[in-house]
């Protein structure tokens, strides 16, 4: 288990994150914000890259800075901007970090085609990662990071420059390897988590939001997002979520507490409380709050 | 009712228990270093940076060679005490920067801080591997100069000489890595420079050179194994030390 016991970090005067507090036990945990609100701190702290300035992590009861070696062992990392050897194979270079992940060489291979596979890049095993794509690179990052096993699996922003075939076969990938294991998912794209994650965590103002299933955080809203036709004019308070198309018909996804004539009442789904959680105050009308 | 209380060495058996169960020993370093080397071998502790270790073997090369040709062009073979001291860290400074910049720049540094066998300990044996490089190279060109001079004493001379000037680098070298951010390495190898240039400013190379030569031999090797044996508790501290503060100065 993972306990994030009030942890504060701040440079200088910038406070970047203030007085998390989260426990983590084994399933998928979708780390969603906006971008500047903390994830990518959390995410170091979390991988001993930083430490923070006050509050402590726990790894099932210790400090993870003082468990060192110990806790890397059981750690799986895959950072935002996710570092290899460009001349070199997915296999010469999962071989070398099999090696400081401290993987025993009677089973490096046979762990490096498991991972190949299960990542889909079984025939990309030994050409060189230069001439790879961006959805097949962050394959190959998603396979060293399962090199050791981990019990803990961090991924920080991981289908960022993706595209939507590559974002579905990374969700599938998450699922697949969710069972037994802490898996910590950080993104601003709300459907990579939307599916597959048990538990939301939301940061906002560089504090704890909430920690619920995606569910529970939708139900905040049910009742309150409509749609209706583009054209029809909205007097109540609102905002404005988005809008889609409906045959020859353009339709407006808004909020409101009192949804207007002709208005037709949608479940509400995580990108709308993601919108809604994290409208710009600045960028249009004054926030709307329910 | 009487208690019979422990003897001494009941007292210190128990509390070695104690201390046994709670504490995990610190291994030695050669234990820590050479385990991690029979794990990754030479090609796994150069691994990516091959392309820095030649480029910074060819820069030394191209910098060492003209130099001395100039130098051993003088009269005065003592004329090159003192630029091959300021320039003993030459090999070492390329290989260690050279190395730390690609890491940087592919991104694999963040990767590597985060594995079992972290960056930290994997620089640690770089270093031990870089010393040992530059090292090599001080002889060598310590035994060219002279034998191009057929003066025995002045390759005794170099060779303690510069080889101190190496020991005492590498062990600033530990404590800026212990004490500096990451971002300011390059400063260290600045300074370095920087010190070797000025005192030919207020200084005639000359008197410089009469100066290092006026050292006892004894001496300047006295300060080499020193400053050797400075850099080694700095390595341990380096390797095995865990600070809460800054625990990554780099890698």
């Amino acid at each position: 288990m993972l306990t994030v016991d009030n942890v504060t970090k701040k440079y200088g005067g910038f406070t970047a994150l203030e007085g998390v507090s989260l426990t983590f036990s084994e399933g998928v945990y979708g780390l969603l914000a906006p971008n500047g609100a903390g994830k990518t701190t959390l995410i170091k702290m979390l991988t001993t890259l930083l430490f923070p300035t006050s509050g402590q992590i726990l790894w099932d009861g210790t400090e993870i800075g003082a468990l060192g070696a110990r806790y890397r062992d059981i750690l799986g990392y895959l950072p935002q901007q996710f570092g290899y050897y460009r001349n070199d194979t997915p296999r010469q270079f999962l071989r070398y970090l099999a090696a400081l992940k401290g993987v025993p060489r009677s089973r490096t291979e046979r762990r490096i085609d498991e991972l190949l596979s299960l990542v889909s890049l079984p025939d990309a095993a030994d050409k060189k990662m230069k001439k790879f794509s961006g959805g097949m690179l962050q394959r190959v990052g998603i396979a060293q990071a399962m090199l050791n096993d981990p019990k803990l699996l961090i991924l920080d922003e991981p289908t960022a420059g993706l595209d939507p075939k590559e974002r579905v076969r990374f969700r599938n990938i998450i699922h697949a390897l969710a069972q037994d294991r802490i898996v910590i998912l950080s993104t601003h794209i709300v459907s990579d988590i939307e599916t597959i994650a048990h538990q939301v965590v939301m940061l906002r103002d560089h504090r704890l939001y909430c920690c619920e299933p995606p569910q529970s955080i939708c139900g905040g809203l049910r009742g309150k997002v409509c749609e209706l036709p583009a054209e029809a004019e909205v007097r109540v308070p609102h905002l404005l979520l988005g809008e889609r198309q409906d045959g020859e018909n353009t339709l407006h996804r808004l909020i409101c507490e009192t949804p207007p004539l002709g208005a037709r009442i949608v479940p509400p789904t995580l990108e709308d409380v993601f919108l809604y959680v994290y409208q710009d105050e600045e960028g249009g009308n004054a926030a709307v709050s329910f | 009712m009487r208690i019979d209380y422990p003897t001494d060495a009941e007292r210190d058996a128990s509390i070695d228990a104690i201390l046994a169960a709670g504490l995990d020993p610190q291994p030695a370093l050669r234990h820590a270093l050479g385990g991690l080397y029979r794990i990754l071998g030479l090609r796994g502790m150069l691994f990516g940076v091959w392309d820095c270790v030649l480029l910074a073997v060819l820069l030394s090369g191209c910098a060492a060679v003209p130099l001395m040709s100039v130098l051993l062009s003088r009269a005065e073979p003592r004329l090159l005490l003192y630029p091959l001291t300021g320039g003993a860290p030459l090999l070492y400074a390329a290989l260690l920067l050279l190395t730390f910049w690609k890491e940087e720049q592919l991104g694999t540094r963040e990767l590597k801080m985060t594995v079992l066998y972290d960056l930290r300990q994997l620089t640690a044996l770089r270093l031990l591997l870089f010393s040992g490089m530059a090292a090599l190279g001080n002889v060598l060109l310590a035994a060219c100069a002279a034998a191009f001079c057929r003066d025995a004493l002045l390759f005794a001379q170099l060779l303690s000489l510069s080889l101190g000037a190496l020991c005492v680098y590498i062990a600033l070298t530990l404590l800026w890595l212990l004490r500096v951010p990451a971002r300011f390495q390059p400063v260290l190898p600045a300074l370095w420079a920087a010190l070797c240039l000025l005192p030919p400013v207020f200084l005639p190379e000359a008197l410089l050179a009469a100066l290092l030569d006026g050292l006892p031999l004894a001496g300047t090797a006295l300060l080499a194994v020193l400053a050797a044996a400075t850099a080694g508790t700095l390595l341990r501290t380096y390797l095995l030390t865990y600070r809460k503060d800054d625990p990554y100065a780099y890698g």
